[in-house]
């Protein structure tokens, strides 16, 4: 079992970081400490199913991750949880489709902030809260793909946002529950996750701002893709390397190897120069470590996931 | 420059869809550069460019509409162009503002302008960002100052968002649904009357008048709004428009890339090509003179430390490039014919000069 009792886990990042394959790892991480772990796809399939599922389960389906027992895929839209949860609220019945055709209910829909995002949070919670198997709850832990940073902001802002906009009703009283939930910082967290380039770690910054803005728990920082840290020699090794083949009197195998080597060097060198320097900005600027996780060249995607899930499942404990 | 040159001859308009974090916006203004190159009139729109691309861009000091590039620069970059090279950034908040001042009475402009609702609409609002993007490439095109237009997009989980964001604002500005909101207690019906009683049970009675005046407010917009999304559609989807597709070289999405090129011409809106953007460069020496190559170094007084981090460099670049490959054969083996494909190689460090751009370029 868990030894923390933090059980709801956003992870989030700029585009293109591996938010996905971090998020599927630590659903393995925990499922692998005995957790009963659902993972949650915001919006429609996308990254997570594709590394968890060979076909992503339907709107609202609870499905069984296949090599990874404990661990179930579900995919949450913001509209289809609207749909549902106005039904259910507003005591549609069966006038439930001839009122979603209706111009008041479309504009109403199309224009109140955050509504479908806010919804998206409810449904979580209820997921966490009210789900039981037997005498427990349902779930030890769900991690949530909340997607691109300024999505994922969207759904973690709309609580407080809601209540505000709502000043009374239901929508108001609602709102307030999800929101004491996400800022609860023994039972949620947000990770954050980034590569060691420049737009992905400052929009990491950017991101952990705005969380504790919120008065949110900001977890684990991870810098997804990180080569090894280069000891002190290597430029100078990089110069002999090119002094070498420089050197050499005769064009050959040797005299190519030295020079693509000294080339791979550098350009290695280049990229974790940028790397050392960015995350240290990153650790002084938000003040927090971060946890550097390796590159892997793996294929295909589930495996990968399984490769990081000890290290991010440590992490983002 | 060879892929897309034609391309870039033919059409009125390059819209760059892709998923965040690809490159796309750095892609977007080497296309630009492109086709600047090749004498076209260019305007590069981009939503949100790294500092160092938009310095390198002359948009530091922004001016709305955009602006060209300083000939300073492109001199220092040893570029001469036979066309222009124009680039703008796009902020939606200020543009949102200039369109309800553009098209609203003064008073109607200050009443919306101040409305919660309007506020979260210009700011957060899922599909806001690309209505906006694509009222400014109609006001860019139909300027007449421009021959080609290149339209970065916004940062999306799936290539296709850009084109279906702006129906997600659709039903705010339709005629039936703002004339109902406007004047909520005027709807006629039981049917009117019930929705309106429940969604007030749900959103609380203030949330309703503050959206009712929103509505009033937007009413003014409707027909502009509406011819603009006409314009639009007729500029995205009438032939002058070529889609380009930026992806990494293991992007997920490259692995559904037959799938999509089928959704996009469903969509009326054809992919035309394919720009695989930081491919890894393959190392190419053979193992066991690399081995030799390593093992001459302790001779040369390189520590075992320094070897070991030359190893494990080496072992990746070439993890990678495998990698790459078997997701590119993938790709390559799943793409209909006839659409172009241009590999850009990773350089070293981001793309933060013209210089870089213009090597972009010329793999275009």
């Amino acid at each position: 079992m868990l030894s923390s009792t933090r059980a709801l886990h956003f992870v989030t990042g700029k585009g293109g970081v591996g938010k996905s394959t971090v998020a599927a790892a630590l659903a393995l991480g925990l499922v692998a400490r005995g957790a009963r772990v659902l993972a949650i796809e915001l919006g429609e399939p996308a990254g997570l199913c594709r590394v968890l599922a060979t076909t992503p389960p339907g709107p609202g389906a609870i499905v069984p991750v296949a090599g990874a027992p404990g661990l179930s895929l579900a995919t949450f839209d913001g509209a289809a949880a609207l749909a549902e949860y106005l039904t259910r609220r507003m005591h549609l019945g069966r006038l439930g489709r001839r009122v979603m055709a209706h111009p008041l209910y479309r504009g109403f829909v199309a224009a109140a902030p955050g509504v479908r995002e806010r919804l998206v949070v409810g449904k979580i919670r209820d997921e966490l809260v009210l789900q039981r198997d037997g005498a427990r709850p349902r779930w030890d832990a769900i991690v949530v793909d909340a997607g691109a940073s300024g999505h994922a902001l969207e759904h973690l802002r709309m609580p407080a946002a809601a209540a505000a906009a709502f000043a009374t009703g239901l929508i108001h009283r609602e709102a307030e529950v999800n929101a004491a939930l996400l800022r609860d910082h023994a039972r949620c967290a947000v990770h954050v996750v980034a590569t060691a380039e420049e737009l992905p770690l400052r929009e990491a910054a950017q991101v952990i701002a705005a969380l504790r803005g919120l008065g949110l728990a900001v977890g684990a920082v991870l810098v997804n893709r990180c080569r090894p840290e280069a000891p002190p020699g290597v430029d100078d090794a990089i110069a002999r390397l090119r002094g070498f083949a420089d050197g050499d009197v005769v064009d050959g195998p040797a005299r190519s190897a030295r020079a693509a080597l000294a080339d791979v060097g550098a350009r290695a060198r280049t990229w974790e120069a940028i790397q050392a320097a960015g995350v240290a900005a990153l650790e002084v600027e938000a003040g927090v470590r971060a946890v550097r996780l390796p590159r892997l060249w793996l294929t295909d995607g589930f495996a990968q996931a399984a490769a990081l899930a000890g290290a991010v499942g440590a992490a983002a404990r | 420059m060879t892929a897309l040159g034609a391309l870039l001859d033919r059409h009125r308009l390059v819209v760059c869809v892709g998923a965040g974090g690809v490159g796309k916006t750095t892609v977007s203004a080497a296309i630009g550069l492109a086709a600047a190159r090749r004498g076209r009139r260019v305007m590069v729109l981009t939503i949100d460019p790294a500092r160092a691309l938009a310095r390198a861009l002359g948009l530091a000091a922004l001016a709305p509409g955009g602006q060209p590039v300083p000939a300073a620069a492109l001199a220092a970059a040893g570029l001469t162009l036979t066309g222009e090279l124009h680039a703008g950034m796009l902020d939606q908040k200020v543009a949102w503002d200039a369109f309800v001042r553009r098209h609203a009475a003064p008073d109607a402009a200050a009443t919306l302008l101040a409305n919660p609702f309007y506020q979260s609409l210009s700011t957060s609002f899922a599909g806001s960002t690309e209505y906006m993007a694509i009222e400014e490439m109609c006001r860019l095109a139909d300027s007449g100052r421009f021959d080609l237009i290149v339209l970065d997009t916004p940062p999306s989980s799936h290539a296709l968002d850009f084109l279906r964001a702006p129906a997600r604002l659709a039903p705010l500005l339709e005629r039936g649904v703002v004339t109902a909101l406007a004047r909520p207690a005027a709807a006629a019906g039981a049917l009117a009357r019930f929705v309106l009683r429940r969604l007030e049970g749900v959103a609380g009675a203030s949330t309703l008048r503050d959206l009712s005046a929103f509505f009033v407010a937007v009413e003014a917009l409707v027909d502009v709004a509406a011819a603009r999304a006409r314009r639009g559609h007729e500029l995205l989807h009438g032939g002058q428009a070529a889609y380009v597709l930026v992806a990494g070289p293991r992007d997920l999405v490259l692995a559904e890339t037959g799938a999509l090129a089928a959704s996009m011409a469903a969509a009326a809106a054809p992919l035309a090509a394919v720009v695989l953007n930081r491919v890894a460069p393959r190392p190419s020496a053979p193992a066991a003179a690399i081995d030799d190559a390593l093992a001459g170094l302790p001779a040369l007084d390189v520590d075992a430390a320094a070897i070991a981090w030359l190893r494990a460099a080496w072992d990746d670049a070439s993890a990678a490039a495998a990698a790459e490959a078997v997701s590119i054969a993938r790709f390559a083996a799943a793409l209909p014919p006839a659409i172009a494909v241009a590999a850009i190689p990773e350089g070293d460090g981001d793309v933060h000069t013209l210089r870089a751009l213009t090597a972009m370029a010329d793999r275009l």
